[in-house]
């Protein structure tokens, strides 16, 4: 199976922790962010895989963005908000 | 950019359809710059305001939301923060040691359900105080990108920065971000065990 091939190759290049200096941190945010072309992100996505210190930082990204995402409690805006706001601009609308 | 002549209507119908239905993401954003929901209810109000006012400089089929952040964050930045009561900082650092404290973690060991409730508010609680403790140009980037989902082009035009500037600033305050968050997205199984 092609997936064992990946997992010993993943493995072997896990065991390194030399330093990664093939790509910086703005290159993964442009990819996290969508502003990245699709062969780049093919590209850096491919490296990610074969390179300790990137998937790290990788996975740290995208656990933080989840954080982010999932766990910051939206308001509801007070009941009568959108009231008042009509009110005004209606009071602004008679006047002129 | 050619002002648009809107008829009375079509002011009322634009205001309607394209402003009102972002109204919680505009109550949501103003609350996070303020961090107090009366504020936040003046400043949204003041944004629908002003934006009805030169609702001509919108130009119809652009993005809504985009331009009404952008008079939302210059109400807060120009006008509302000189007015409004600074957040007490002495609050934030009470809470944060709090969070960054034994006591905090035991809590959370304490609770054999990660899942369960209580820490589930404890967690939305830490994210939500390392987001408020950020200086407030890097909370916007955080919450614009992040939260928001715009794309560069459209923070760069609602804070006025190159983009350039927009990458360098959301570079900065995701590395203030990780500081605070990092030990917490471990704790709480969010990163893959290596």
């Amino acid at each position: 199976m092609t997936s064992d091939k990946n997992f010993h190759e993943k493995n072997e290049m896990k065991q390194s922790s030399d330093p990664c200096n093939c790509c910086c941190l703005d290159s993964l945010y442009t990819i996290l962010d969508g502003e990245a072309s699709e062969e780049n992100t093919e590209e850096l996505m491919a490296h990610i895989e074969k390179c300790l210190p990137c998937y790290q930082q990788y996975d740290l990204e995208v656990a933080i963005r989840e954080l982010l995402q999932t766990r910051l409690a939206k308001k509801c805006p007070p009941q009568d908000l959108l009231d008042c706001i009509r009110e005004k601009i209606a009071s602004i609308t008679i006047t002129q | 950019m050619i002002p648009t002549a809107y008829t009375e209507k079509e002011k009322n119908m634009v205001f309607q359809s394209e402003m009102l239905p972002h109204l919680d993401s505009m109550y949501n954003f103003a609350f996070r710059l303020t961090l107090d929901e009366d504020d936040a209810k003046d400043l949204v109000q003041d944004t629908y305001l002003k934006a009805f006012r030169f609702i001509n400089s919108f130009e119809k089929g652009t993005n809504a939301k985009a331009w009404l952040f952008r008079i939302l964050k210059n109400s807060f930045i120009n006008d509302f923060r000189k007015k409004s009561k600074e957040p007490s900082k002495v609050d934030y650092q009470e809470v944060e040691t709090f969070y960054n404290s034994e006591e905090f973690d035991n809590e959370i060991e304490a609770t054999s359900d990660l899942r369960s409730e209580s820490v589930q508010d404890l967690i939305g609680d830490e994210v939500a105080n390392a987001i408020n403790s950020l200086e407030v140009d890097f909370r916007i980037a955080i919450i614009l990108c992040d939260i928001e989902g715009f794309t560069y082009e459209e923070m760069a035009k609602i804070l006025d920065i190159p983009i350039g500037t927009v990458r360098s600033r959301l570079h900065r305050a995701r590395g203030l971000l990780k500081e605070k968050l990092s030990s917490y997205a471990k704790k709480m199984g969010y990163l893959q065990k290596s």
